[in-house]
């Protein structure tokens, strides 16, 4: 097989190995993960030769991933309204419990869908992807210590139903 | 695991999507295939324009005490056309004509990220972002980046972290943002002076970690700085304008309230109006000159329309010509327009572009004054306040006088015949030979001997760049795992192969006049010696910058 074929082959197994799991654990982070994540494989699949290379092109394409995430909620956000009234919009802002659904699981759920956007791309890639929080910091392109304030302030959200969680 | 870590896990279950792989894998190669025939396209058309534009810097006056040196702009840029530089993801900076929207130069394709982008306005700096995308309101390892545009155009210098870089209209100072607070989002305004270094740190609100600030700009008499500022989940985003002499935190600027379906980006002219766009229905926005009272900026005139709502927009100085750019997931939209138009012109970008600033034409030509020698000629134009020190000692460089070049810097420098001491501080050299073209490389925080042989050559701190003039360079393992590389060939365009120590090819790149690219090293953690083969013939000249893991 010639290197090209072994290269787009490389690639085509990438894909098919880490992106049903790349979606779901950013569909977690927030909306258009599906779109974020195809665009960022097209970017990859641009410039394999120089990606394919990298240690880690599967942390390489969540980063782009979440990024065209962030960007695309900030542009809609933009457009929606400059005055960004957030407690209007519940999805956006803080859930109270007493608005929340009556099972403890759903009261969890609404928690999660109300935290503060960066707390719950931070919990999702933490508790749901695994990651370590170096590898959080990396994907979403802030300090360490950034990322444990983001996961410090939803954890202390989460926990009226939610008992202590270990970092 | 513990069991509260289960249950949210469980929950976060709920809110998972699954998406069909092969639909998925199908869709992202058509797409991957789509965009290589377009680029195909493109860079047949920007070959021609390259080729006639570019590169061409001929020196046409030599007199006994002074050279004039005619810039690219001369030969190819007539007065009357725009420049605009422009952010397009995936492909970095560029220059395009604002008339024919044809790209004129690639400045920087290094990085996968850039953010915001803002000209100087003698259009010979451009300050842009690497690291941080978009809007992004965190700082992570973003940093803020100058790359120079004069004869010819260098590599990009790092200024520092932060984002959102606003040049005054002076020229004289950088707005931007910083993150200095534990919560890693833009809560810090700083006003640095380009020419001492000064710093003014300004809190966005000293007493509130959930605010943030959005992109700084100048008023147009350098007075003010108008800016969004996010206050936490139900505070708002209000237009905040800061006096720069007296307010002393975001939260005592004064706070300007506008429709809730508008957006606003900046001011528009001299005569101190805002620019903003609003909602038009339909999917379609209007651009707007709004008038700035009180405590409100109302809309006073549609500019122009677009498709989809603005996410940037920008006015040059004149107030004459408006830019705005337009982004969704399926369409990227550059407007421009000039006082008279009845609708804007839509350029086409190569990619997704988020931020784009108008680039004044340079001046025509700089003369340089010096001694016409035969050796290097070493300029000075910039300072910083790290307090870096240049010293040298060469046979046959001699140092030109501190100012002149570029206008900009006063630089203590004092030249002996054999001795060229001086302080400058985060400086720039350039680079002259007698004969041929004009080098420039700039130089971070450094110190910098020149060895007999006319070459810088690396202590401490100063690995960060070095020079050498030669046909190869081979740089040493220093564990970073990304190395820029700008290359300039004086005989025209010439092939440089960058590879590593094993013999494998990592990039190849055409050079013509200076070029900049990077070479990402992946070698398993080994050493590595990475050389750079010009394969053309002589008189290559390879900068090399060793600073950072990036991307």
């Amino acid at each position: 097989m010639g290197k090209a074929k072994e290269s787009v082959a490389e690639f085509d197994a990438m894909f098919r190995d880490h992106y049903p799991r790349l979606v779901r654990s950013l569909s977690v982070a927030g909306d258009g993960a599906a779109d974020a994540v195809q665009e960022a494989f097209v970017q990859a699949l641009l410039r394999w030769r120089t990606i394919g290379r990298y240690d880690d092109p599967v942390g390489w394409v969540r980063r782009v991933a979440l990024r065209r995430m962030l960007n695309e909620h900030r542009s809609r956000r933009r457009r929606d309204a400059f005055v960004e009234r957030l407690s209007a919009h519940p999805a956006e802002g803080r859930v109270e419990l007493d608005d929340a659904p009556d099972g403890p699981d759903e009261q969890l759920v609404a928690l999660v869908v109300g935290l503060p956007r960066q707390q719950r791309i931070a919990v999702a890639l933490r508790y749901y992807d695994d990651l370590p929080v170096s590898e959080v910091a990396e994907a979403m392109g802030i300090s360490e210590g950034a990322v444990r304030y983001h996961l410090h302030e939803a954890r202390k959200r989460l926990r009226a139903v939610l008992g202590a969680i270990d970092v | 695991m513990s069991e509260p870590r289960e249950q949210l896990r469980g929950a976060l279950d709920r809110l998972a999507t699954n998406d069909d792989v092969e639909a998925a894998h199908a869709s992202v190669v058509a797409r991957a295939r789509s965009i290589r025939r377009r680029r195909r396209a493109l860079a047949t058309t920007a070959l021609v324009t390259i080729t006639v534009a570019v590169g061409v810097i001929a020196t046409t006056h030599r007199g006994r005490d002074r050279v004039t040196i005619t810039t690219p702009d001369t030969v190819s840029t007539p007065r009357s056309r725009l420049r605009i530089v422009a952010v397009v993801h995936g492909r970095g900076l560029v220059v395009l004509d604002s008339t024919t929207g044809a790209i004129t130069t690639t400045l920087d394709n290094l990085h996968d990220a850039i953010g915001a982008v803002s000209a100087s306005p003698d259009g010979r700096d451009v300050y842009y972002v690497a690291g941080a995308a978009g809007y992004d309101p965190t700082c992570g390892h973003a940093r803020i980046l100058r790359h120079s545009l004069g004869d010819p155009p260098g590599v990009a210098d790092t200024i520092g972290p932060g984002i959102f870089p606003a040049v005054d209209p002076t020229g004289m100072r950088l707005a931007f943002l910083a993150c200095d607070g534990p919560s890693g989002y833009a809560d810090t305004l700083v006003i640095r002076d380009l020419l001492s270094g000064a710093e003014r740190r300004i809190p966005v609100d000293a007493g509130e970690s959930s605010w943030w600030a959005t992109a700084p700009r100048w008023s147009p008499d350098g007075r003010r700085l108008a800016m969004r500022v996010i206050q936490g989940p139900t505070g708002g985003s209000p237009l905040r304008i800061l006096d720069v002499e007296h307010d002393t935190s975001l939260a005592t600027a004064r706070v300007v309230g506008f429709s809730d379906s508008g957006d606003v980006f900046g001011y528009l002219g001299p005569g101190g109006e805002l620019l903003g766009a609003v909602d038009a229905g339909a999917q379609r926005a209007d651009v707007v000159a709004m008038t700035l009272g009180p405590t409100d900026a109302v809309p006073r005139q549609a500019l122009f329309t677009t498709r989809d709502f603005p996410i940037s927009a920008s006015a040059d100085a004149t107030g004459n010509n408006v830019l705005a750019v337009t982004s969704t997931a399926n369409r990227n939209g550059l407007y421009v327009w000039s006082a008279g138009d009845t609708a804007a012109r839509q350029l086409q970008l190569p990619g997704q572009a988020w931020f784009a600033d108008w680039l004044p034409n340079p001046p025509t030509s700089t003369t340089v004054p010096g001694s016409a020698d035969d050796g290097l000629r070493v300029v000075f134009t910039h300072t910083s306040p790290d307090g870096a020190t240049v010293t040298g000692r060469s046979g046959n460089v001699s140092i030109a006088e501190a100012h002149g070049c570029e206008g900009t810097a006063p630089v203590r420098v004092s030249a002996g015949p054999n001795c060229v001491p001086g302080t400058a501080p985060g400086l720039r050299f350039d680079f002259s030979a007698a004969g041929a073209p004009v080098y420039r490389l700039t130089v971070l925080d450094a110190d910098f001997p020149v060895d007999a042989a006319n070459r810088l050559r690396p202590v401490g701190i100063a690995s960060l760049i070095r020079l050498v003039r030669a046909d190869r360079s081979t740089i040493p393992d220093d564990g970073t795992r990304r190395v820029e590389i700008a290359a300039f060939h004086s005989s025209g365009v010439a092939n440089v192969r960058v590879s590593l120590a094993g013999g494998r090819s990592d990039a190849m790149a055409p050079v013509d006049g200076w070029s900049a690219f990077a070479a990402r090293i992946t070698n398993g953690g080994e050493p590595f010696g990475l050389t750079v083969d010009g394969l053309d013939g002589n008189g290559l000249v390879v900068a090399t910058s060793l600073p950072y893991r990036c991307c």
